[in-house]
C-alpha cells in the first residue's frame, strides 16, 4: 500500500493563492515545467499523505472550463483523460460567487472534491460568514476546509480531510445540478443514446457528455464526430433547435444560467454579508457625485476648482518663470550673443526677438499647464473621471447624442488631436463624424496660455472665472452644434446604452501622479521646442521682410511695414466688430492655426521683441550670483503666493453668493509697486479694453483647430469634412467674438 | 421566466441609459464579479461588446509612447446592434 501514488489536481480561479497552497504543500519537492504543447506552466511536485506517495499538479487558474481559452482546455483535458484521484478546488472565500461557478463543472463533472476557501482572512475582514457545514450540504458533502495560504493556516486540516476522503473511497459529490424540466427530459434522452453506443459509453459520464453536446461545445463535438457518431450530433442538434424553439434561449445559455442558479442558491443557504457589502462606502459616493440631478452641478463645481487652480494658483509661478525667462536668461543669451560680437546683428535679433520672445513666451505657461495637468491627474486617477464620463453621457443623451461620444471629447481638453482618433471607439460613421467636428470646441491645454496671460492682465484675482467661462462655452457650443447637427445632418439610431464599471476610488499615488503630469507637460514643452521654434523663426522672417521700398530695410522695419504687419492689416478690419480690428491681433491669429500657443509667441514677438526687457550694453547688469539669489528669493517669494491663492479659493468660492464677504488671505505684505506685469500684460492692457480681450479670447476658443488637429480631421474623415470643419468653427467664432463684443458694448460692460 | 444570463441582456436592451455595473448586479441580487462572468459569455456569444479604447494610431504625435493626453477609461460594455 505504501508504494501507492495519489494524484490530487489544484483547480481555482486565477489569483486565489493556488500556487501558495501548492507550494506549502509540496516545499521544495517540485517540478516546474510546460503543459506538452502549450506554453503555459505546469507545476508539478509531491508529498507524503499518510502512507501514500502524492502527487499534486497545479492546474491553470481559469474561471470555467468551457474550454474556450487554452487554460481552460489543459485544466479540462487534465481532469478527463488523467483522472485525479481528488479535484482540490481553492476558492477566494471573500469572492465566493465568482469562484463557486467553476466548481459547478467539476460537479458536473462527478470528480470527487474537497473544497478549499482560502482568503478566509479577507472574506472574515470584510465581514462575510461562510457556514461550511451549510456550504458541503449544498454541495453534495463536498468536504470545506478554509485556510490562510499565506499564512500556513487550515493546511493541516487539509490533509486531514484528503487523507479521510482517500480512506473513505473517494466520491463524487452527491448532488446534481437541475437545468430545468424540458432541458432534464431532453437530457436523459441523450443520455439514453449515448449509452448505447459502446465506445461512449465506456468513456463514463453519459451526463457531463450529454450536457456537452446540447452546449455545442466545439472539443466535444469535434471528438463525438472523430468516433463516427454522427447520428447521436445529428439527435443533440435537432434537440438543441427544438429547445431553442420552445424556450426561445439556446441550451448553452440555459445551462450556463442553471450553474448560476445553483451558485446563487449555494451562496445564498451558507452565507452572510454584511448589509455594508451590498453598499460600500464608495456606492454611496457615487450615487450621489452620479446622481441625476446633483451629477452635473457637482462636475461643474469640480472644473471650478480644476480652473482656479489652474488660471490663480499657478499665477505666483507664471510670474516667475516669466520674469526668468525674460530675465537672466534673456540677458544670458545676449551677454553669450556679445561674447561672439553678434551685438546689434540680425542674428542677436533673430535670437531675441524671434526665438526668446517666441519660443521664451510659451515655456512661460509651463507653471501653469502642470498646475491643470495635475489637477486633471487627480481627478483621472482617484477615479472621478469615469464618474464624469457617467454623468455627461446622460447629459449628452438626453439632448439625444451619442454619450460614448464624452470620451473623445474629455480627451480633448488634453489635446484635439488624440480626441479625433478616439471617436474610433463609436461604433457608426455619423457618430464619429460629428464628435469629431465638435471636439474642437473642447478647449485644448494650448489654448489655455492665451486665456492666461489675457486672464491675468485683465482680470487679475478673477482669471479663474474667466477660464472656466470660455472652457464652459466651449462645452456649450459643441453640445449645441451637436444638437442641431443631430436634427438636421446626422439622424440616427437612438445612442446605445452600456453598462460601465465604476472602478474604486482611491488616493492618487504620487508616482502615477508624476508620471501623468511629466509626459503631458513635457509634451508641451517639446512642442515648444519644435513646432513653436520654427514658427517663430518664420514670424520673425515675415516681420523683417519690408513690403516695399522706402519703408526701411531686412530686419530694419517697423513691424506694420513689414511682410507679416502687411497682411494682417489687410484682414484686421475683419474684426473690428469684434472690438480687436488691430493688425496685430489679426496678425497672432494667423499664426495661430499653426499651433494656438503661437498666438502668444507671436504677441509677445510683436508687442515685447524680448529686446525692451533686456538692458542695454552699458547699462549695470546684475552678476551671476546677485541674479541666482533673485531666482531663488522669488522662487520661494512665489511659493509662498501660491499657498496663499491656494488658501483663497475657498473665500473666493464662498464670496460668489452675493451676501459674503469673506476676507482673503494675505502671506506676504503688499508692496507698493506690486502691480509690476510683464511687458506684454502692458502692451495688452493698452491695446484692448477688456471687453474687447474676451471677445478675442472667445475667439480664440473656438477657430480653426490647430494644423496638427485639422491634419488628423483630414486623415480620418477626408477633406470635405475638415474644410467644412475650418468653414464652421470660423464662422461661429467671429459670430460669437461679435455678439460677445456688440452686446456688452451695448450694456457698457468693461468698455473702459 | 428567463434564465438569469438573459435577464442580463434584457436589462442592457431595456435601459434607455447608461447603467452602473455594481448598481445593475444589486438590482439582480449578484456579486459584481458574477455579473462581469456572465457579460463575459454575452461577449463571447458576440451578443454585447466592449468598448474598446482608441488605439494605436494615438501614438502619431508623441513618438512610440503614446500619445499622453489618453486617458485610461474605465470598462464599457454596449449591446451590439443585430
Ligand atoms: N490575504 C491572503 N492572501 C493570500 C492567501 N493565500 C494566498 N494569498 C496571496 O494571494 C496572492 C496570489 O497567490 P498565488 O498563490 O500566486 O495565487 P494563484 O492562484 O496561484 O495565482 P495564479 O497562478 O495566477 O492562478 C499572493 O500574493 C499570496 O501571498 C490567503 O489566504 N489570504
Amino acid at each position: 500500500m505504501a508504494a501507492q501514488t495519489l494524484t490530487i489536481a489544484l483547480a481555482g480561479n486565477p489569483n486565489v493563492g493556488k500556487s501558495t497552497l501548492f507550494n506549502a504543500l509540496t516545499g521544495s519537492r517540485q517540478h516546474v515545467g510546460n503543459w506538452p504543447g502549450k506554453t503555459v506552466e505546469k507545476k508539478e511536485g509531491f508529498f507524503q499523505l499518510g502512507g501514500w506517495n502524492t502527487q499534486v499538479v497545479d492546474l491553470p487558474g481559469t474561471y470555467s472550463l468551457a474550454a474556450f481559452s487554452v487554460e481552460e482546455r489543459i485544466a479540462r483535458d487534465y481532469v478527463i483523460q488523467e483522472h485525479p484521484d481528488v479535484v482540490v478546488a481553492v476558492v477566494d472565500a471573500s469572492n465566493l460567487e465568482r469562484n463557486l461557478y467553476l466548481v459547478t463543472q467539476f460537479i458536473e463533472l462527478e470528480m470527487p472534491l474537497i473544497l478549499v476557501l482560502n482568503m478566509s482572512d479577507m472574506a472574515h475582514n470584510r465581514g462575510i460568514r461562510i457556514d461550511p457545514k451549510q456550504l458541503s450540504v449544498a454541495l453534495g458533502g463536498t468536504p470545506v476546509v478554509e485556510t490562510v495560504g499565506s499564512r500556513g493556516t487550515g493546511l493541516e486540516a487539509l490533509k486531514a480531510t484528503l487523507e479521510r476522503v482517500i480512506k473513505q473511497g473517494q466520491s463524487a459529490p452527491a448532488v446534481q445540478l437541475d437545468y430545468g424540466e424540458e432541458l432534464e427530459a431532453e437530457l436523459s434522452k441523450l443520455e439514453a443514446e449515448i449509452a448505447s453506443v459502446g465506445a461512449l459509453a465506456e468513456q463514463g459520464k453519459p451526463r457531463w457528455l450529454a450536457l456537452k453536446l446540447l452546449e455545442n461545445d466545439a472539443e466535444v463535438v469535434a471528438a463525438v464526430r472523430k468516433m463516427g457518431c454522427s447520428s447521436l450530433l445529428d439527435a443533440a442538434s435537432e434537440m438543441i433547435d427544438r429547445i431553442t424553439e420552445s424556450s426561445g434561449e439556446d441550451p448553452e445559455t440555459l445551462i450556463t444560467s442553471a450553474r448560476y442558479s445553483f451558485v446563487a442558491r449555494t451562496v445564498s443557504g451558507a452565507v452572510t454579508r454584511p448589509e455594508t457589502f451590498m453598499r460600500t462606502r464608495s456606492d454611496r459616493v457615487d450615487s450621489i457625485v452620479t446622481h441625476k440631478i446633483w451629477g452635473l452641478p457637482i462636475f461643474l463645481a469640480m472644473m471650478w476648482l480644476v480652473f482656479q487652480l489652474t488660471a490663480n494658483v499657478s499665477a505666483p509661478y507664471l510670474d516667475w518663470t516669466d520674469s526668468l525667462i525674460n530675465g537672466p536668461l534673456a540677458r544670458g543669451i545676449q551677454a553669450l550673443l556679445m561674447l561672439f560680437g553678434l551685438h546689434g546683428t540680425w542674428v542677436e535679433s533673430l535670437v531675441i526677438d524671434g526665438i526668446v520672445a517666441g519660443v521664451g513666451g510659451v515655456l512661460v505657461f509651463v507653471p501653469v499647464l502642470l498646475f491643470l495637468y495635475t489637477a486633471i491627474a487627480v481627478l483621472e486617477d482617484s477615479g472621478y473621471m469615469a464618474r464624469a464620463a457617467f454623468v455627461m453621457d446622460r447629459l449628452m443623451r438626453s439632448i439625444g447624442l451619442n454619450g460614448k461620444s464624452f470620451l473623445p471629447l474629455l480627451i480633448g481638453f488634453g489635446c484635439t488631436v488624440p480626441a479625433v482618433y478616439a471617436t474610433r471607439t463609436l461604433e457608426h460613421e455619423n457618430d464619429r463624424k460629428l464628435t469629431a467636428f465638435i471636439a474642437t470646441f473642447m478647449s485644448c491645454g494650448a489654448r489655455l496660455p492665451v486665456y492666461a496671460i489675457f486672464g491675468a492682465a485683465f482680470f487679475g484675482a478673477a482669471a479663474g472665472n474667466l477660464v472656466f467661462s470660455l472652457y464652459i462655452l466651449g462645452i456649450l457650443i459643441a453640445l449645441a452644434t451637436g444638437i442641431v447637427a443631430k436634427r438636421t445632418i446626422y439622424r440616427n439610431a437612438p445612442p446605445q446604452p452600456f453598462v460601465l464599471e465604476l472602478p474604486p476610488y482611491r488616493m492618487p499615488t504620487p508616482r502615477n501622479l508624476v508620471t501623468h503630469v511629466w509626459e503631458r507637460t513635457s509634451g508641451f514643452v517639446r512642442k515648444a521646442a519644435t513646432v513653436i521654434l520654427s514658427c517663430s523663426i518664420a514670424i520673425w522672417l515675415l516681420m523683417a521682410i519690408p513690403t516695399h521700398a522706402g519703408v526701411g530695410e531686412f530686419n530694419a522695419v517697423a513691424p506694420e511695414d513689414s511682410l507679416f504687419g502687411t497682411v494682417s492689416q489687410v484682414i484686421a478690419p475683419v474684426f473690428a466688430p469684434a472690438g480687436f480690428g488691430n493688425w496685430q491681433s489679426a496678425g497672432s491669429l494667423l499664426t495661430g492655426f499653426l499651433a494656438k500657443e503661437v498666438i502668444i509667441g507671436s504677441m509677445s514677438q510683436i508687442y515685447v521683441g524680448g529686446s525692451e526687457a533686456i538692458a542695454s550694453e552699458d547699462e549695470n547688469l546684475p552678476t551671476l550670483g546677485e541674479e541666482i539669489s533673485g531666482i531663488v528669493t522669488s522662487f520661494a517669494q512665489a511659493t509662498v503666493l501660491t499657498a496663499q491663492e491656494f488658501i483663497n479659493i475657498i473665500p473666493r468660492t464662498i464670496n460668489l453668493i452675493p451676501v459674503f464677504s469673506v476676507p482673503e488671505a494675505q502671506f506676504l505684505p503688499a508692496t507698493e509697486e506690486e502691480e509690476d506685469t510683464g511687458p506684454l500684460s502692458q502692451a495688452l492692457m493698452n491695446s484692448f479694453t477688456p471687453l474687447a480681450a474676451v471677445a478675442f479670447n472667445v475667439f480664440v476658443l473656438l477657430y480653426v483647430p490647430c494644423m496638427a488637429a485639422t491634419t488628423a480631421m483630414r486623415h480620418e474623415f477626408g477633406t470635405r469634412m475638415m474644410a467644412y470643419q475650418l468653414a464652421y468653427t470660423i464662422v461661429i467664432a467671429w459670430v460669437a467674438a461679435v455678439l460677445v463684443y456688440q452686446i456688452g458694448s451695448l450694456l457698457g460692460i468693461g468698455t473702459a | 421566466m428567463a434564465s438569469i444570463l438573459s435577464q442580463v441582456l434584457a436589462r442592457f436592451d431595456n435601459a434607455n441609459e447608461p447603467l452602473i455595473l455594481a448598481a445593475m448586479a444589486r438590482d439582480l441580487e449578484i456579486d459584481t464579479g458574477t455579473l462581469q462572468s456572465m457579460i463575459d459569455y454575452w461577449v463571447r456569444k458576440g451578443e454585447l461588446r466592449v468598448v474598446s479604447e482608441c488605439g494605436a494610431s494615438c501614438a502619431s504625435c508623441y513618438g512610440s509612447s503614446g500619445c499622453p493626453f489618453v486617458m485610461s477609461m474605465p470598462l464599457m460594455v454596449e449591446r451590439v446592434r443585430k
